[in-house]
This record gives structure tokens, C-alpha cells and sequence, in this order.
């Protein structure tokens, strides 16, 4: 357990630090059956599986990362060696110049994990009674305490909802009162795991201008997983793309979008085309798209086109296509992350699930 | 003689119904046997209150210094020490057999199946009775390892009964206790149901039937009175009566009485039952057609 | 202290978090007193034709049946968390629990304090009082010296403790397996059924039987050894040996949660 191998100053500036980390357990499984039912009750089959393999990364004070990845990629699971929650099976860990797995006191006391699946609000009782337990569990001061909920439940909107039962509230209402609660002992780390699951678009949009606040103000070092695109995009400079328990990616978003590097061609091809014109049209989509989605929709007004294309080689195909006649609303947009990565699983031949 | 060609009915209505039957069975054996360590020792459940109370009747036997009622010397209410053994034994086994009182059979018995429980009362009975028997089955599974090695502990005073004509007066009445504790669980779910409760009622009447049944002890320990109200009651014939039986304490008149009323409250019960079934099948029609 | 101050504010947010299920409260009162009621119903009628059964009387018998169900009733009110785990495993909310500064054992075993148990041990404590003033023991104690049942009466207090927390180490025990075994419904109602055999005069069970309920599932230090103590009948020598049985399977639970902990964390949670 060393971060012998890192710089003293990268050491120093870094509050989480994870080298060569590797996560694996093992599982069992079982056939469908009466007959392997019983079977199961003498020897049962078991698999080893690799969560998190060879994974190393440093966070600076104050950043806003986002984990991404397909399902299984690994992601919960290296938040929760952040946290502590499970330990490493190899590898090195520092959040806070902590172990996590060691669990101390004044470790636990500057993290927050929030899981958007696992409310810790008690449904009977109105969140204000829910507070008041994490201030005897964290210890904070009264006074400190007051002042937190205030400037929470300011910011996140919810002075009127805070002595309501919790059971009556909305998901939305409910997953606000759950970060003020997570954040009422003022961490210096927060782990969010799929922090806006669930919730309909304008409460996502609150979640997130007050994330990004709350990171700017405070200089709260924030990592956040989460399968909706919009969360990263919004909130997250920095990304790390997980995919089968390795980091393929460890940079800015934009980087990502650069290095993925495909554009969205779009245009329309009008109907006064001729046969000749349109066939030339669709062979040079079929050369040069990486993903070719919509085709032609059949109709009076022509056909509209869209697709990816990598981005070495955008120029030459706009050149041709500016050839064409009767090719109007030509357009090239950066598209969203969500079609980068599904780009570059294909690109990198991976075999794994459909993102989204 | 409208009850028996009710029976009739349900009867062949449950037959005609025998492969769906056959699968409730079985998801409901596997499900169980997931947990391996679970079922396991739920096996051991079983044996360790039956073990408390014969161990105490031991105890108590052994160190007698004399009775203070009128009866044979050494007996306590009537019962020696090899009855009062083999009657806890013999009304374990009954009670696995046909519980007397059928919790959420399978788990699933409120939520999903109560608009079959109206539309289709025949098949919700039918498969009510599967998953009982499902049960059953796998309490005799489960437990006659249990039971045979308790009975094997205790066998120098475990009563075993060789008449025949006993033995004919047991098979009929465990027929009918069965279907006695069919009816009687069933009703007891749709009381739930009509009073729109949850485990609250359930609990509490529980111990009742539990208690009227028998299993806690043997109920002409009770007080005459007491004793005669409850032989008035349905509990009283699927556990306690049919080990009175066998215990060979009944003479043949009074067993004919008891299986007499045992038939009388099973046709009641049958009534009642498709009375039931009129009344919901109006009220749910009504409301939703 | 910050531990005592826990618990208070969680009973306080249980009671008005089970405060709006009236009906069910009246309802497990109910139970309870059949429960109770018919325990005590057979034990009359066996005394009634055995007064002097295995050398107890009825009122003796009152004091096991009322120990065990206080002993029961106050474990089931504070410290019963422990039957949450399962679902806390299944669900992954432990890690919510693992995440908090605060000993998880301690989170977990107060986190719901049940107040519909504290009918079963008000009853327990009532068939006590019943059975104590009702018949020899502390009664006669009573004529002889005020301090004397003072004193039978604080042992006693001090046994039902360290009963309660014997049983609370049992039971943690068990739900500790559940981090295993996933489910744990059949060993806890194995352990419960173990423990309501508390209720029986301890001469029905042998000396290998007796071993094993004093120090390994400690069911006779449940009733039989308080009992005794009410009817001063008990050396000091007992309440070390309960007071030693009790802070050893205390270390065993806490041991043995360590372990399943570090097993937890390492299976990926």
C-alpha cells in the first residue's frame, strides 16, 4: 500500500489517489430446474469476476469528475472503495490522505455518499427529524447545524417541505432532502451514485445547478456516476470512462468528444434529385459513415439525411457532398457525449452493452 | 342434499384443474429450497418446542409424589405419561399435515390473486388447495426426521394404535379434517380480506385456533364447560378429536358423534363458502362488470 | 455519550414514526396477552393437579414465565435491529450504514426501536410482580428485612440485564449470518423457540443439557437464574458467572461481526 511511485507535489495537490487498484469477487449461479435445485443443496458452481482491474487516477481538490460506463463496467464499485465500503483486493487508495477501508472516524466524518437508489430519509417522519439524527451521529454543533439547514434548504429550495412527512412528498422533493441531508456535515468528498435516477427534467436541472454551486462555492471535490448523459455534460470537466473494470478513458470531456472525433453530417437531399444524383448520395454516405442512422424517409419534400462521421475525414466528405445539387441544410455539429462513447466501443471493438 | 352435490362440484372442478395445480406445487417446493441453510433448519424449528414440553412432562412424571385428583394414580387429567407423549407427538404431525392455521400460503395469497379470489372462486379454492398441499407435503418432508427421531427418544412411551376399526374411524376423520381445515383457513383469509386487515387479525386469532385445536395441550384438561363449548367448534375434530382417536381414549359411540359433527360442520362450512362466493361474485360484478 | 443521545433521538423518531399505526399496536397488545395468557392458562391447570410439580409452585413458575417475557420484550424494544440486516444486505443499504462515522453494529441493532414490544415486557414485569408478591420468596423476604428484597430486587434487575443482552448477542449472532446465508428467518425463529424454553423450571433438563443453556445459548440465564435471585436463593457466585457469560458472548457477537464485515468488503458488497 505505497504512493511511493507519485510525484511529491501530484502527492501533495491530489486528495484521492488510486494506484494499480484491482476488485474482484466471486459468484455463484445456479440452473433453473427442480432437479438442480436440489442439486444446489450439495455443491454449488462459482465464477471469479474482475469489477476493477489495474485502475489508477488522481483527483485534485475541487474537481467535478464523472464515472461512466455501461452497466457492470465497474463504476459503483470503485465509488465504494472510495468510500470504504469494500476493500481492494490489490493496489493502493488514499482519499484524504485516508485508507478508506480502514474506516476512521475522521475519515467518514469529510466523505458523503449518496446513492440515488438508497434514501436514508426515514419515510414516516418529516426530513427535519432525519436531519437531527445525522447531527448526533456526525456531531455537528447546533449552531453549525442551524446554519447548514439554513443555507441548504436555501439553496436546494425546500424550507417548506422540510417538516413534511417524507412520505408525502415527491421523488423530486425527496431526493433534494436527501442531498441536504448528505451534505449537512460539510464533506470535503462527495460520491453520488446515480444521483438524478428517477427524477423527471426540471428536478434534474435544480439537482444540477445546485451540484454546480455547491462544487464552485466550497470547493467540494465531487465525483458523481451516473447513466444519464445530461448529468455528465452538465456538471462534469472531467470525465473517466470505465468499461470492463478498466479506465479507457481519464480526461476533459471535451477530450473525450475530440478523441471519439466524430461529427453529425446532416442535409437534405430534395426530391428533384435525379436517380443518378441520389445513388451517388447514399454510396458516399455508405463510404464515409461511421454510424449511419435515419435514412430516407420516403416523401414529396425528399429524403433528410443524417450520420456520424469520423472527424479526419469530415472535410472531404463535405467537399463532396457540396458537389451534389440539389443538397440543401448541410450541417456538422460536435454531437452529444452519449453518441461518442457509442462510437467508441465500436471503434475499439468492445463487445459491450449498449450505453443507454 | 344440495351440500354433497356442492362438494361433488368442487371436487371435479379441482381435478379438471390438476395441471395448473401441479405447477403452483412445484414453483412453490423450489422456491422454498432456495435457502438452503433456511430450510434446513426450519426442520429444526420444529423439534425444539416439542422437545421443551415432552421434556417437561418427563420431569414431571418422574418426579410425581402422588396425584391430587380422583383419577388412576400417576395420571394427570386422565392422561398417563405414555398418552400425554404420544398425544403432543401425534397432534404435531396432524397439525403438519393440515395446519390449523394457513398463514399466507406461498406469500402471495392477498395481493395478486383477490379478483380471481372473485371472478373465479372455484379455481382460487382449487389452488388454494394445492399450494396447502404443497405445503403439507413439504412439512412431511421436512419434518419426519424431526418427528422420527423425537419418536424414537420417547419410544417406550409412544402409544402406537392396532386396532382396526379405530384405524377406519381415524382415516375418516382425517379426510374430513382435512377438508374442515381447508374450509376453516380459507374463511379465516376472506374475514381478513372483508375486514380490509393485514396481520393484525390474523395474529390475534392465531393463538385462538391454535389454542381450540389442541396443540398447546390436551383441551379436556380444560374445565367441563369449557370443554363442551369447544367441542362445539370446528377446530375442535382435525387435530385434537382425530388424536383422541388414536389415542384410543373415545369409545366407538362417542366417535360416531364426533364424526357426525365433523360432517355437519363441513357442510355448514360449504354453504357458507358459496354463499360467499354469491356475495362477491354480485358485489364484484356490480362494481365492475 | 454521543451513543446515548443516539439512541434517545432514535426512539423518540420511532415512536412517532409507529405512533400512526394505533390499530396495529392495540392489536399486537392483544396477542401478546393471549400469548401470555395462554401460557399461564396451561401452567395453572398442571399445577392444579400437581401442586408441587418438580418442586415449584404456580407462583414460581410466574416468576419464569413473566422474567422470560420482560427479558423478551425489552431486547425486541431496543436492541431487535439486528433483523434488519438481511434486508439491509439484499437491498445494499448497509453500505449507507458503512458509510456513517458511527459503529455499525450499534447503528444497526438500535436503528429501529420497536415500542410495540413494550406491552410484552410491561405484562412480563406485571406476571413477575404477580408471582413474586403472590407467593413465598420475595414475600417472605419482605416480612424478614426491606433490604433484603432490596437486594433480591436489584440482583435481579442487574440479571435481567445482562440477560437481555445475552439474548441480544444470540440473536445479533444470527443475523450476522445473513451476510451469508441471505436469509436467516428459520435460525432466528430456531434461536426464539430455544429461548422460550426459558419459561420451564430448570431441573426438566439434564446435566449436558443444562451445560449447554448456561453457556452456550444461555436460555437458563434468561428466567431461571433471576428468578432466583427474587426468591434469594442465589449465590454470588451465579451473577459473576452471568455477568462473565454475558460480556464473553457480547465479544463472540462483536468478534464474529468484525469477521462478517471484513468478509462483506471483500466479497464487493
Amino acid at each position: 500500500m505505497s504512493i511511493a511511485n507519485l510525484l511529491p507535489d501530484e502527492a501533495a495537490e491530489s486528495i484521492i489517489a488510486v494506484d494499480k487498484l484491482k476488485r474482484s469477487y466471486t459468484t455463484y449461479h445456479k440452473e433453473p430446474g427442480l432437479l438442480n435445485s436440489f442439486k444446489q443443496l450439495f455443491r454449488r458452481r462459482h465464477k471469479v469476476k474482475v469489477a476493477v482491474d489495474d485502475v489508477s487516477f488522481r483527483i485534485r481538490r475541487g474537481e467535478f469528475v464523472g464515472l461512466i460506463g455501461p452497466n457492470g463496467a465497474g463504476k459503483t464499485t470503485l465509488l465504494k472503495v472510495l468510500a470504504g465500503v469494500i476493500y481492494p483486493t490489490a493496489g493502493a487508495v488514499r482519499v484524504l490522505g485516508h485508507s478508506p477501508h480502514l474506516r476512521s472516524y475522521e475519515f467518514l466524518r469529510s466523505i458523503s455518499f449518496v446513492s440515488g437508489q438508497r434514501g436514508q430519509l426515514w419515510m414516516e417522519l418529516p426530513p427535519l427529524d432525519t436531519f437531527h439524527l445525522n447531527r448526533e451521529i456526525y456531531e455537528i454543533p447546533r449552531a453549525q447545524f442551524e446554519e447548514r439547514v439554513a443555507e441548504l434548504s436555501d439553496m436546494l429550495q425546500i424550507d417548506d417541505i422540510l417538516t413534511v412527512q417524507a412520505r408525502r412528498l415527491s421523488l423530486g422533493q425527496r431526493r433534494r432532502c436527501e442531498l441536504a441531508l448528505a451534505l449537512l456535515h460539510d464533506p470535503s468528498v462527495l460520491l453520488l451514485d446515480e444521483p438524478t435516477i428517477g427524477l423527471d427534467l426540471p428536478t434534474q436541472r435544480r439537482v444540477h445547478d445546485f451540484l454546480r454551486q455547491y462544487n464552485r462555492h466550497r470547493q467540494v471535490t465531487v465525483i458523481l456516476t451516473s447513466h444519464y448523459m445530461p448529468d455528465i455534460e452538465n456538471l462534469c470537466p472531467r470525465v473517466l470512462f470505465i468499461q470492463n473494470g478498466t479506465i479507457i478513458y481519464n480526461g476533459s470531456q471535451s477530450g473525450l468528444n475530440r478523441l471519439a472525433a466524430t461529427r453529425r453530417v446532416s442535409f437534405a437531399l430534395s426530391s428533384k434529385a435525379t436517380e443518378e444524383q441520389t445513388r451517388a448520395v447514399t454510396a458516399l454516405v455508405r463510404r464515409f459513415a461511421v454510424v449511419a442512422e435515419d435514412g430516407v424517409s420516403a416523401g414529396e419534400d425528399g429524403g433528410q439525411y443524417s450520420l456520424l462521421v469520423d472527424g479526419s475525414v469530415v472535410r472531404e466528405l463535405v467537399a463532396e457532398l457540396i458537389a451534389v445539387d440539389h443538397l440543401t441544410d448541410l450541417r456538422v455539429e460536435a454531437p452529444p457525449l452519449e453518441d461518442s462513447i457509442i462510437d467508441l466501443f465500436e471503434s475499439r471493438g468492445g463487445a459491450g452493452d449498449s450505453h443507454v | 342434499m344440495t351440500s354433497l352435490r356442492a362438494v361433488g362440484g368442487l371436487v371435479i372442478a379441482m381435478y379438471s384443474h390438476l395441471p395448473k395445480y401441479a405447477a403452483a406445487f412445484k414453483t412453490q417446493l423450489q422456491a422454498t429450497q432456495e435457502y438452503r441453510a433456511n430450510w434446513l433448519l426450519s426442520i429444526l424449528c420444529e423439534g425444539v418446542p416439542l422437545l421443551g414440553i415432552l421434556l417437561f412432562w418427563s420431569a414431571l412424571f418422574a418426579a410425581d409424589t402422588g396425584a391430587t385428583d380422583a383419577s388412576a394414580a400417576g395420571a394427570v387429567y386422565g392422561y398417563s405419561q405414555a398418552e400425554v407423549i404420544s398425544y403432543y407427538i401425534v397432534i404435531r404431525v396432524l397439525n403438519g399435515l393440515f395446519p390449523s392455521v394457513w398463514w399466507e400460503v406461498g406469500g402471495n395469497i392477498r395481493s395478486g390473486h383477490l379478483a380471481d379470489f372473485l371472478t373465479r372462486p372455484i379455481d382460487y379454492l382449487g389452488y388454494y388447495t394445492s399450494l396447502m398441499l404443497a405445503t403439507s407435503s413439504q412439512y412431511i418432508l421436512a419434518t419426519a426426521g424431526v418427528l422420527a427421531v423425537v419418536a424414537l427418544w420417547f419410544r417406550e412411551y409412544l402409544i402406537l394404535q392396532t386396532d382396526f376399526l379405530s384405524w377406519l374411524l381415524i382415516a375418516v376423520s382425517m379426510v374430513l379434517g382435512f377438508a374442515l381445515s381447508c374450509l376453516v383457513g380459507y374463511l379465516v383469509q376472506l374475514l381478513a380480506f372483508w375486514f380490509e386487515d393485514t396481520t393484525g387479525v390474523l395474529t390475534a386469532q392465531h393463538f385462538l385456533v391454535t389454542f381450540a385445536s389442541g396443540f398447546y395441550f390436551p383441551l379436556d384438561f380444560l374445565p367441563g364447560w369449557f370443554h363442551a363449548v369447544l367441542k362445539t367448534l370446528p377446530f375442535y375434530y382435525p387435530h385434537f378429536f382425530t388424536t383422541q382417536l388414536y389415542l384410543g381414549r373415545v369409545n366407538f359411540g362417542e366417535a360416531l358423534v364426533g364424526i357426525e359433527i365433523e360432517v355437519l360442520w363441513v357442510a355448514v362450512l360449504v354453504v357458507v363458502v358459496r354463499q360467499q362466493w354469491r356475495i362477491g361474485l354480485r358485489r364484484f360484478s356490480a362494481v365492475g362488470g | 455519550m454521543r451513543y446515548v443521545r443516539m439512541l434517545v433521538t432514535i426512539m423518540s423518531a420511532s415512536l412517532q414514526a409507529q405512533m400512526a399505526f394505533r390499530g396495529s399496536f392495540i392489536l399486537t397488545c392483544v396477542s401478546t396477552v393471549l400469548e401470555v395468557g395462554l401460557t399461564l392458562v396451561f401452567f395453572n391447570l398442571v399445577f392444579a393437579a400437581r401442586p408441587t410439580a418438580l418442586g415449584w409452585t404456580y407462583q414460581q413458575v410466574l416468576l419464569l414465565v413473566g422474567t422470560y417475557q420482560l427479558v423478551e420484550g425489552l431486547f425486541r424494544f431496543l436492541l431487535a435491529g439486528g433483523g434488519r440486516l438481511a434486508q439491509l444486505v439484499e437491498t445494499g443499504n448497509l453500505d449507507m450504514i458503512l458509510v456513517r462515522p458511527c459503529n455499525p453494529q450499534y447503528l444497526i441493532s438500535i436503528g429501529r426501536v420497536n415500542w410495540q414490544a413494550v406491552p410484552r415486557a410491561l405484562i412480563g414485569l406485571t406476571v413477575v410482580i404477580r408471582g413474586a408478591l403472590a407467593g413465598d420468596g420475595l414475600i417472605e423476604a419482605l416480612t424478614v428485612t426491606w433490604l433484603a428484597a432490596a437486594k433480591g430486587a436489584g440482583l435481579y434487575g442487574l440479571l435481567v440485564v445482562a440477560a437481555v443482552l445475552m439474548r441480544y448477542a444470540v440473536s445479533y449472532m444470527v443475523n450476522t449470518a445473513a451476510i451469508w446465508l441471505v436469509r436467516v428467518d428459520a435460525l432466528q425463529s430456531l434461536a426464539a423457540e430455544t429461548f422460550s424454553l426459558a419459561q420451564y423450571p430448570a431441573v426438566i433438563f439434564k446435566r449436558g443439557a443444562r451445560l449447554f443453556f448456561s453457556f452456550v445459548i444461555p436460555v437458563l440465564f434468561v428466567a431461571n437464574v433471576p428468578a432466583n435471585a427474587l426468591q434469594s436463593s442465589i449465590g454470588a457466585g451465579m451473577v459473576v458467572q452471568a455477568i462473565l457469560t454475558g460480556s464473553a458472548l457480547l465479544m463472540l457477537s462483536h468478534w464474529f461481526w468484525r469477521y462478517a464485515l471484513r468478509k462483506y468488503s471483500s466479497a464487493g458488497g
